[in-house]
């Protein structure tokens, strides 16, 4: 057995702690004794460790091989049930995020103009001594509420807990208002339930899926694809509904060329030849669900015949779909957009989704919507969190005399339904730029890149140009953390113990992320930045523990676990039990913890909040001749903008090209690789190489996600490709208030 | 005096601070001193003493550049497994058998440094020849002169001298050329970059 990294031999890569030698009477500065104790936990010294994944969302459970103290392989955990063993590209190259010789090594001190890049470095006890003077120099001048934190993975906990206990309210993160936010607003409202995150479909079993430009091939999760590719294995009919043909639609039997922003039109149709033709699961929806009646009447207008003008597909077609899904029901799926920021009434699109889910009677059958088991796991105690009484005007004061959220998320008469915890990390943006509702002058930010996965450089750089104190902790150098006055170097994920992973799945579990090595050069955990910065603010209370180690030993315990046990295979979970997570196929009842309890075909929320209006249809953009909506996504070998930078994955896929019908492209004089230069209403412009296709319609556009990045450290990829987040729209939601980024339209010409 | 020479341009390529140029500063002085007529080391040590200044706060920003986190790019990157292996990351096989070499004697990098870091593998150097009474160290000098040192410190000068550095670094490149050639026996050889980091790019074109 080859033998893992050895804390007796910790000391050989960076070994803060090894004595040091002398040559001719001199300390060596770098070269040390290595049997000197070192600092951090001790790792069991294997072959393999246990972890979970950063390199997208989805989480999968990783056991990572060790030898001569390096990550040296990435392989699935078999255990884990987001991935069941299985680690797609991106999970492969975790291990060129830590190889990576440009990523950040050290504390940082920004010593030329900001953006400049010229930096300084300087030790960790020197790097928490400033940011916690700046931060509190920051509260005495503001308020605490003039700080803004905004996180981007999975370590991003404690940078929460920090700023909470430092006292403002404006912690964010992008997975809400740029993301998934409106979905789980809409589930919630209907069926009292999120489904976002990981959602628990039952894809091996399902007969019928409706795909709303759900990739699931290349906006890829692993245990995602592998249940999904099951069930159409197993026989079931996939309608794949996007405007255009990506792998997912070569999967399916039909391919719906949908025209762009019109989902919301095909669901309401579909609901009404449910409800029309009375085609839904009666005895669900007898039981379970209220307001059948007045979703009779609002959608009494939508018909297929509607639909068709709106949504280019054709009436017959919509009926016939219905009708196929009900004969499927419960085993079908209206499989929702993951990302679902697209339109003025995402909000709206999010509940037709759910609404005729429930009028199929998916939830807790066999190939519908399961229920997950959680994992008991208590989280630590702490003190409560003390936001302090803030000097502003009362109509930005909460009822303790706090700052309300600069983003307005959760507040009443701004975006009450948006998600308070997670807020609304557009709105935040664009807070921070005019310095309205009050002055943000400090920004921490843990890993996530504003530029690249927001919707306007503009805005961002205003943002940045209004504050006066900036610390970035992060992995790699980006866009923003460029215009940091302090960097603070995160170990990678490979490098660290990091809180537990808790997960609602078939069964619910508890899993560790180990560390398969110690932090290269002079890098550190979130908490441990965290909890060094707390003691020097005042606040460590908040920090209780000595260390991450005994903070998950602290949660473990409560659960009447050890780190130990969880090590063994990187993962506990609970005994399977079918009747938890299909109770209405085991004589039991469904919950929905709704205001009613009930599936509310009409929720009752809307009506509390006058927004009833989000369940009719609000048409959206259409192109001018000439125009065409931009449409943009992922890809299998690449997350969001955070992996184009890494070598074995840009060997995959070095940049992105502008899929063009070949119609559209023979009027401009653009053939296959000709470089096109894309403009959106504003101006704003990117230049790429374009794909001819007919994979596509003609009156859209589309390109990757996550390319085009502008920062010239990020050797490999800058300058590749174009950002579709300098193009998408900066509209908005109306009800909810996250972005609605699919209403740009650009034109196209050869440069 | 080649080890203490080594052990100077370890410290040259360090991260400045005041501690540390004082004691290059005294390191120089010993050198200086050396009585070997004619020393052909003694015009370099002179520059090298001019140019060691107590605060340089121009010379810190420099060293980021240049080493850890410039722009566009870091210059000359100071690992080997960098310039010797085909991926030019990080903690490479170069990395595990310098980090080998230094275990055999109970000896590892620290201070948030590779083994295969400049600094790592010049000090490890110089107490090699410091300490050549005990067994082994002189083929482990060879084996560290000739498969790391020799094959990359001179594309890592040449890109340090590309991105002219102030005249402190283009004198640290200067006496790191002359010491590896001076140790061969002969002029280093003409050695190809083996994999220059700029031109990782152009694998994906």
């Amino acid at each position: 057995m080859t033998r893992g990294f050895d804390p007796r031999r910790r000391a050989f890569l960076s070994g803060v702690a090894g004595t040091a030698v002398s040559v001719a009477g001199f300390p060596t500065s770098a070269l040390a004794r290595i049997d000197a104790p070192h600092r951090a936990e001790a790792v069991k010294p294997s072959d393999e460790v246990f972890g979970f994944c950063d390199m997208c969302y989805w989480r999968c459970g990783l056991k990572i091989r060790v030898r001569d103290g390096r990550a040296v392989k990435i392989d699935g955990n078999p255990e884990h049930p987001n991935n069941y063993g299985v680690v797609c590209a991106k999970g492969n190259a975790g291990l060129m995020v830590a190889y990576d010789p440009d990523r950040l090594k050290y504390p940082m001190l920004r010593v030329g103009e900001r953006g400049e890049g010229k930096w300084q470095r300087i030790g960790w006890d020197e790097a928490l001594d400033r940011v916690a003077e700046g931060l509190n120099n920051i509260k005495a001048k503001y308020g605490a509420h003039a700080l803004a934190m905004i996180g981007h993975g999975s370590w991003e906990k404690p940078y929460h807990r920090l700023a909470h206990a430092f006292g403002t309210p404006n912690t964010t993160s992008p997975v809400f208002g740029l993301c998934c936010g409106p979905r789980g607003v809409a589930n919630m409202m209907v069926v009292g339930k999120n489904l976002t995150g990981n959602e628990t479909l039952d894809l091996e079993n399902c007969r019928y899926f409706l795909m709303l430009g759900r990739n699931v091939t290349e906006s890829l999760h692993n245990g995602e694809t592998r249940a999904w590719v099951e069930g159409v294995s197993r026989g079931a009919k996939v309608v794949y509904v996007d405007p255009r043909y990506t792998i997912t639609a070569s999967k399916a039997e039909e391919w719906l060329p949908i025209r762009p922003l019109t989902d919301h039109a095909l669901l309401l149709a579909l609901i009404h030849v449910v409800v029309a033709e009375e085609l839904y699961d009666r005895e669900f929806v007898a039981e379970y669900t209220t307001g059948l009646a007045e979703l009779k009447q609002r959608v009494a207008r939508y018909t297929p015949e509607w639909a068709a003008q709106e949504t280019e597909i054709p009436a017959d077609t919509i009926r016939r779909i219905a009708r196929e899904m009900a004969a499927a029901a419960p085993a079908v799926l209206v499989y929702s957009p993951r990302r679902l920021t697209r339109t003025t009434n995402d909000l709206g699109t999010g509940m037709a989704v759910a609404i005729l889910n429930s009028l199929f009677g998916v939830w807790d059958r066999t190939g519908g919507v399961f229920t997950p088991q959680g994992f008991p796991l208590p989280e630590v105690d702490l003190p409560p969190f003390e936001h302090p009484h803030a000097d502003l005007p009362p109509e930005l004061l909460g009822e303790h005399g706090q700052a309300l959220r600069a983003d307005g998320a959760g507040i009443p008469g701004r975006w009450p339904i948006a998600n308070a915890d997670l807020g609304l990390t557009n709105q935040m943006w664009k807070a921070m730029a005019t310095q309205e509702p009050y002055p943000i002058k400090a920004l921490l930010t843990a890993g996530g890149n504003g530029f690249m996965n927001s919707t306007d450089w503009q805005t961002v750089r205003q943002a940045i140009d209004q504050l006066e104190f900036f610390v970035a902790a992060d992995v790699s150098p980006n866009e923003m953390n460029m215009y940091a006055d302090i960097l603070l170097p995160e170990a990678t994920y490979l490098e660290r113990y990091d809180d537990l992973q808790t997960g609602g799945a078939r069964q619910g579990y508890v899993a560790i992320r180990m560390p398969a090595m110690e932090p290269l050069h002079d890098t550190r955990d979130a908490w441990t930045i965290c909890k060094g910065l707390s003691e020097r603010m005042g606040l460590g209370d908040y920090f209780p523990h000595s260390s991450i180690a005994e903070l998950i030993d602290d949660r473990l315990r409560k659960a009447g676990l050890s780190r130990n046990e969880l090590e063994q295979k990187g993962i506990i979970k609970l005994k399977a039990d079918p009747a938890k997570n299909f109770p209405r196929e085991h004589g039991g009842r469904s919950v929905f913890p709704t205001p009613s309890g009930k599936v509310e075909l009409v929720p009752s929320q809307l009506h509390a909040l006058g927004m009833e209006d989000a369940l009719d249809y609000e048409p959206q953009v259409r192109p001018d001749a000439g125009e065409f909506h931009l449409t943009f996504g992922r890809v299998g070998v690449h997350t969001h903008a955070r992996t184009q930078n890494n070598i074995w994955l840009a060997d995959l896929m070095a940049e992105n090209a502008l899929w063009i019908h070949p119609e559209a492209a023979v009027e401009r004089g653009i053939s296959d690789g000709t470089t096109v230069r894309v403009t959106d209403r504003q101006g704003r412009t990117g230049e790429l190489k374009a794909k001819v296709t007919p994979r596509i319609r003609k009156d859209t556009v589309f390109m990757a996600h996550g390319f085009g990045h502008f920062d010239p450290r990020m050797r490999t990829t800058n300058g590749r490709g174009a950002a579709d987040s300098n193009l998408a729209s900066s509209d908005v939601d109306r009800r909810i208030g996250s972005a609605a980024m699919g209403r740009s339209l650009v034109r196209v010409e050869a440069v | 005096m080649r080890s203490l020479l080594y052990f100077l341009a370890a410290g040259l390529f360090e991260q400045p601070n005041a501690e540390r140029t004082r004691r290059l500063q005294r390191v120089v002085a010993m050198l200086r001193q050396v009585r070997a007529e004619p020393n052909p080391w003694r015009p370099l040590l002179t520059q090298l003493a001019d140019h060691l200044f107590l605060h340089d706060d121009d010379l810190t920003a420099e060293h980021t550049r240049l080493f850890v986190l410039g722009i566009p790019r870091v210059a000359a990157q100071p690992f080997g497994s960098c310039w010797l292996e085909p991926e030019r990351q990080v903690m490479g096989r170069t990395t595990v058998e310098v980090r080998e070499m230094m275990a055999a004697y109970g000896l590892g990098a620290s201070g948030g440094l590779l083994p295969d870091h400049i600094v790592s593998e010049l000090e490890f150097m110089a107490w090699l020849i410091a300490n050549e009474e005990i067994e082994s160290t002189a083929q482990t000098q060879q084996r560290l002169l000739h498969d790391h040192l020799a094959r990359w410190v001179p594309a890592f000068t040449a890109a340090l001298r590309a991105a002219e550095p102030p005249n402190l670094y283009r004198l640290a490149a200067e006496l790191l050329d002359r010491l590896i050639a001076d140790h061969l026996g002969e002029p280093a050889p003409e050695m190809p970059i083996l994999f220059p980091p700029e031109s990782l790019k152009e694998r994906f074109e």
